[in-house]
């Protein structure tokens, strides 16, 4: 069977099948993304931080003239996978059509990454090794002799440099000529008494018809020793297999006085370890200032002092930069669309047309951009820094509070730039109940599209400090409903093991080839939505329909004291969050909000829109990863919530006002 | 003792895990298993994660976790920050 498969892939590559599959795989933050994108273009978010990809990417590329379809999959640390991103990684692996593995390690943690290694090398399909993060190792004293890795492992190794773009030619071309090779990998072989259990098991597997092409009984065998429940089902229908597997393990228990799954881990450890010691040679590292920031951002006191300053300073300076562009931008644009729709009638449909579609393609230069912009640029920094797995740290205790653990911070910071991309990073919590919880937490917390909402209406009408109180609430409100769910939703839970990268230096290319894929999202997505939304409110508005729609959303904005056109706004920011403000100059007919609405009601109304159902995108993505059940769920009470909250606001507004 | 227990600077030998198949993969995949050497880099007095260095990885670890990881002091080797234990 294998061998078949590799003699068709061999002949066909050239014609039925002209593309052929490179996919990238490794431990988590092994600079995979990066290398992805320095071909493919910016096409997958790298960052800092373990657990950046949670789905794959695939595209489409050209390498000199070579055509090939370029995956770029989740960090896994071994086959066994612990939680959701893991698990796409692993069936894809065992699944999908691979021609050549190209196996991303970061050189500076060269031993612990050949554990995952030795794993690959039991797939039947070729596999170049990538030693990348040479600079790194070389900085951390660690030094390898790639002759001799290749010789060892039997396969191509080379070495790059994925931020610089360093070795990246050799890479492809070296990936290209493995593909034509017939492969002959090494078979690295564990301490005698295990190999003789492994390929009793191995024969037994033999007799039986092949699930999947990649894997080898080898690998299957080993597996099954241990104990991993993503291959149990092997032995369901094989009763004499099921107990010869158990056999074994007892076996292994007993010489060795463990469980069987640590024997072999240990086994493959010490495997990795062997080889390490054989190429490389560690002398002292070379320390550079950064080793010591850690002293000041994980301390225990000082760092949160400098997390809450870092904070504060980036809100505020996307709020200043916002601001001030933000006010003649829109009077310009103002000026320019009555000026354009002067000549025709008032009243009239080609008015109302241009009127509309004008002021939507105003709101989104005038209103989102300015905020937008500067939101995105501060997150890739802080991103690709590596700050987000230290904030994760600091923010432990904090998250035990509310009965998660620091990593489910990284989905929640993420949820401060759209809560997509946050529900998804909600795989790299392992049980169903995090991610839900976590999952919940993040469509709370106001994404970038909300922010325009907050800067541009109590921001602008009532300050800076205004803008950041609603956050200071959000936070508070997160806490409060987070420990309820737990309380709700009691589990032991396992608790944090995070890795803390070493922090790099931005890269202004990548910072903006990262902020302009994100924005691109808003460009072609939003802001065609914007357009739209602002057309058919004009052409409601001008047939007189619009009355409907506020007639159904009365009960809520009758209870919360808002002017009834305020209710089709709210359902447009069920389709985008941003929508729900920009359509509010349109259904009030003026800019100037606080000419119709007091203070107290654009607090409620900035309030109501912070909390309620999610965007359309996200309850989409939520379906998906949680099911329609617990999304119906979380939207339920994330609608209870913004009426709650939104009427404390028309009481506190009440009495300052 | 367990690791939660050990204080900032001291460098430990994992004597056991205790927990489940799921707890030990866990540990084994980032490198801690029994035998592993690894030294606190930080032990904060609020109940925080621990901080732990070893092959040149450093590891934010919950306290729940830790506790679940036996552990004795190894006085063998002169303990110094971001060195490399093998």
């Amino acid at each position: 069977m294998k061998q078949k498969r590799h003699s068709i892939s061999r002949t066909i590559i050239d014609d039925h099948h002209p593309h052929p599959e490179i996919v990238l795989i490794g431990q988590p933050n092994c600079g995979k993304s990066t290398i992805f994108n320095s071909v493919a273009g910016y096409r997958s978010i790298s960052t800092n931080f373990p657990g950046a990809t949670v789905a794959y990417t695939r595209s489409h590329v050209a390498i000199y003239g070579r055509k090939c379809n370029l995956v770029d999959l989740p960090g896994i640390y071994s086959l066994t996978a612990l939680d959701r991103a893991a698990e796409e990684s692993k069936k894809y692996i065992l699944d999908e059509r691979i021609d050549v593995i190209i196996n991303v390690v970061d050189a500076s943690l060269l031993s612990r990454s050949l554990e995952l290694t030795l794993q690959l090398l039991e797939i039947n399909v070729p596999m170049i090794l990538c030693l990348n993060m040479m600079d790194e190792a070389a900085r951390k004293g660690v030094d390898i002799h790639i002759d001799q890795l290749a010789q060892e492992l039997k396969i191509p190794v080379i070495p790059t440099v994925g931020s610089k773009g360093q070795g990246i030619d050799d890479l492809f071309t070296a990936a290209f000529e493995t593909i034509h090779q017939s492969h002959q990998k090494a078979s690295l072989s564990l301490s005698r008494h295990v190999e003789k259990k492994i390929n009793h098991l191995e024969q037994m597997l033999k007799k039986k018809p092949r699930r999947c092409n990649h894997v080898s009984d080898r690998l299957i065998a080993i597996k099954l020793l241990e104990q991993d429940p993503f291959f149990a089902h092997i032995c369901d229908d094989d009763m004499s297999l099921a107990r010869e597997v158990s056999v074994l393990q007892a076996e292994l228990s007993e010489e060795h006085g463990e469980t069987p799954d640590a024997v072999i881990a240990a086994e493959r450890h010490n495997l990795a370890m062997y080889l390490f010691e054989k190429v490389a040679r560690v002398s002292h590292p070379k320390r550079k200032w950064t080793d010591h920031l850690d002293d000041a951002l994980m301390h225990p006191v000082l760092g949160f002092v400098i997390m809450l300053f870092v904070l504060y300073l980036f809100f505020n300076l996307i709020f200043k930069f916002g601001s001030t562009i933000e006010t003649p931008l829109m009077i310009l644009l103002m000026r320019f669309v009555e000026t354009a729709t002067m000549s025709l009638g008032q009243q009239s449909l080609p008015y109302t047309l241009l009127y509309s579609a004008l002021t939507g393609i105003a709101g989104g230069i005038a209103i989102v951009l300015p905020y937008l912009l500067p939101f995105l640029i501060g997150l890739a920094l802080i991103e690709d820094i590596g700050y987000l797995p230290r904030i994760a740290f600091l923010m432990d205790s904090f998250m035990h509070k509310i009965g998660l653990h620091g990593t489910a911070v990284i989905p929640g910071i993420l949820g401060y730039g759209c809560s997509v991309p946050a529900v998804m990073a909600t795989r790299i919590l392992a049980s169903p109940r995090d991610r839900f919880i976590a999952s919940v937490v993040a469509i709370i917390i106001p994404c970038s599209a909300r922010m325009v909402v907050i800067m541009g209406l109590v921001g602008y009408y009532f300050g800076g400090n205004a803008a950041l109180g609603i956050y200071i609430l959000n936070i508070v409100v997160v806490s409060i409903l987070g420990s309820i769910l737990s309380k709700l939703m009691p589990e032991d839970i396992p608790g944090m093991i995070l890795e803390m990268p070493s922090y790099h230096r931005p890269k202004a290319q990548v910072v903006l080839a990262k902020t302009w894929l994100r924005l691109k999202d808003f460009i072609i997505v939003a802001w065609p939505l914007l357009i739209l939304g602002s057309l058919i409110l004009g052409l409601a508005e001008w047939q007189h329909l619009d009355g409907t729609i506020n007639l159904i959303t009365r009960p809520i904005t009758y209870v919360l004291d808002l002017p009834p056109q305020v209710g089709t706004t709210l359902i447009f920011g069920i389709l985008r969050k941003e929508l729900s403000m920009l359509m509010l100059y349109q259904a009030l007919g003026t800019e100037n909000v606080a000419a119709v609405m007091t203070s107290t009601q654009i607090l409620v109304f900035t309030l109501f829109v912070v909390f309620y159902v999610p965007c359309l995108a996200t309850l989409g993505i939520m379906g998906r990863e949680l099911g329609w059940k617990r999304t119906s769920l979380a939207t339920a009470v994330t609608l209870l919530l913004a009426i709650v909250i939104a009427l404390l606001g028309r009481i506190v507004g009440a009495v300052i006002f | 003792m367990t690791l939660d227990q050990a204080k900032s600077n001291q460098r430990v030998e994992i004597c056991q895990i205790d927990g489940g198949w799921c707890l030990r993969q866990r540990l084994n995949q980032i490198g801690l298993y029994v035998g592993a050497h690894v030294i606190i880099k930080q032990s904060s007095a609020f109940g925080g994660p621990l901080v732990i260095v070893y092959n040149n990885s450093q590891i934010a670890i919950g306290r729940g976790m830790a506790a679940h990881i036996q552990i004795k002091i190894d006085e063998t080797k002169e303990t110094q920050h971001f060195s490399n234990d093998h």
